[in-house]
């Protein structure tokens, strides 16, 4: 236990500028989301958009629940959470490994499988609390600026949304474990999230599109979290991780 | 294997893809000893050090350390082993004293007195940050963390490389004071022939991947000569392939032999060629190290 202390100690402070940083530009996508409403609705009223647009304009600008919806966990949130997570996890292992940190830990009494495990723990709590802390700001900017009381039914996609942000952030640490540049991890799980959105295009394949997942349907039309998305999550994120680790314990340094 | 053996290496074999960095290591480090690794760079010390970590994994051979298979017990010896680095690298961005925390807390045993005396008489600033410290400060931060866990034995993997030569001295000097006492094993890997020949006093030669040469300083002094001769024409082809010759230069009309073991035999043959003269010449261990990394001849 003393160990984990320690170790997650080392992660949070290292990675306090960066959760930081990470807070302030989902703070600001979610304080601009229900502010820019009126004016962003007026914008796409007014425009002479092509007849198989004008239907979509209507329905996603015409309701503010599906605004806010639509606009958070279908693209805004989404989409920025994805990006930090790839960057969260890129140099998990590489950049410990480049700057020698990683064996010089290693030369103490630590197991790789706990160093990962807390490394990733960091992490994954990291991202999570900073998708849920960003949304809470979404829910009270969207209370305060439109007084028409807080619109919980948001927060039903967060538990899936966090769990496929865990899932890329378990992804780019396998990279970041199996390639020895943080860079190229980086480009290799940003690479591999965009063949996965890619094929999500695809009808019968868009269950595997993160963003898709992380916009929750399901949740959305039936109030009730869709377990069967979860469950699948979690077996992603395991394999992904377990991966990882098995790839560490490998590793020579 | 035997208790008294702190480290023992039998035929350890490890390659990178193409490169054979060990090709048949085999050398034993008694317990109490201050063993110097030497050798050349390339010549597989770090590599050899590693794999007593279990940082990487030898390909086969068997390597003990403190009587504990390395791949077996890798965690019991690493809870027994204090290591310094060659690369010393910490989170750049935490201060001396969140770096000592983090040890603190990963390592088992810890002696905060010991660390807290360490830290004074280095003079090491506890609030500076590690980007901020000096090479030598950063060498004398590494070793505060290898010692203050008290291991049975303490690796240094080049420890004085980059210090000017009184911080090396100092440097040296407080590694000795630590360990004198106490019975720990000392592993040293240096480039720094002066400093192994001041501080240790068991030597193991590597080169191309295998020990070379091991034995206590002593000995190896005893045993390791320069003859130089000064024949009637050449030097004689029994002369000049006599087991005991590691290397011949020759210096004019005259030729210099580097030579080990029995070297009675030898000295009987050169002068059966009636030579115009002979002269028998210690060795520092600087010309050992040179004659055995260039000649590599047992």
């Amino acid at each position: 236990m003393k160990q984990i202390k320690a170790l997650a100690r080392k992660e949070f402070l290292e990675s306090r500028v960066k959760l930081l940083v990470s807070l302030g530009v989902m703070a600001a996508i979610a304080v601009s989301l229900p502010l820019l409403f009126d004016w962003v609705r007026d914008v796409f009223m007014e425009m002479d958009a092509p007849e198989r647009w004008a239907e979509t304009i209507t329905t996603q600008m015409g309701d503010y629940r599906i605004y806010l919806w639509g606009n958070w966990w279908g693209k805004n949130h989404s989409q920025t959470m994805l990006v930090l997570a790839m960057i969260w996890g890129m140099g998990i292992i590489a950049r410990e490994r480049e700057n020698g940190v990683l064996a010089c830990l290693l030369s103490r009494p630590v197991t790789r499988g706990k160093l990962l495990a807390v490394k990733f723990a960091a992490g994954a709590i990291s991202l999570s609390l900073t998708s849920l802390a960003s949304t809470m700001i979404l829910l009270a900017t969207s209370w305060l600026s439109r007084g028409d009381g807080i619109p919980w039914f948001i927060l039903r996609a967060w538990p899936q949304a966090a769990l496929v942000i865990v899932a890329v952030f378990a992804l780019t640490t396998l990279f970041s474990t199996l390639l020895r540049d943080r860079v190229m991890a980086l480009l290799a799980s940003l690479g591999t999230t965009v063949v996965v959105t890619a094929l999500g295009f695809i009808a019968p394949l868009r269950h595997i599109s993160p963003l898709y997942l992380m916009s929750a349907p399901r949740a959305l039309m039936t109030g009730r979290q869709d377990l069967a998305a979860l469950a699948g999550l979690v077996v992603v994120t395991a394999a992904l991780y377990s991966t990882a680790n098995h790839a560490l314990k490998r590793m020579e340094l | 294997m035997t208790d008294r053996a702190a480290i023992e290496a039998v035929d350890v074999h490890k390659s990178f893809g193409e490169v054979k960095a060990l090709s048949g290591l085999t050398f034993r480090v008694e317990r109490g000893s201050i063993t110097a690794l030497l050798g050349p760079n390339g010549a597989g010390k770090t590599t050899a050090i590693r794999l007593m970590l279990n940082l990487a994994a030898q390909d086969r051979g068997s390597l003990s350390v403190l009587g504990m298979d390395t791949r077996q017990h890798s965690l019991l010896i690493r809870r027994r082993v204090g290591y310094v680095p060659e690369n010393r690298a910490f989170t750049p961005g935490f201060t001396v004293k969140r770096v000592l925390e983090l040890f603190q807390g990963i390592s088992e045993t810890w002696d905060k007195e010991l660390q807290n005396r360490l830290l004074s008489d280095f003079n090491l600033p506890p609030t500076r940050k590690v980007r901020e410290l000096s090479r030598g400060m950063t060498g004398q931060l590494a070793l505060i963390l290898a010692l203050s866990p008290r291991p049975d034995l303490l690796i240094l993997d080049e420890p004085v490389s980059g210090l000017d030569p009184v911080m090396r001295r100092e440097f040296m000097r407080n590694i000795l004071a630590e360990v004198a006492d106490r019975g720990q094993t000392v592993l040293l890997s240096s480039h720094n022939l002066s400093e192994v020949e001041r501080t240790a006093d068991t030597v193991v030669l590597m080169n191309h991947g295998k020990a070379i040469l091991t034995g206590s300083m002593e000995h190896i002094k005893n045993t390791e000569k320069k003859v130089r001769v000064a024949p009637q024409g050449g030097l004689p082809p029994e002369v000049e392939n006599h087991p005991a010759v590691i290397s011949v230069r020759s210096e004019g009309r005259a030729f210099l032999l580097t030579v080990s073991g029995d070297t009675e035999d030898l000295l009987a043959q050169i002068h059966r060629h009636n030579p115009f003269a002979v002269e028998v010449l210690d060795l520092s261990l600087e010309d050992i190290f040179l004659a055995r990394s260039e000649g590599d001849k047992q």
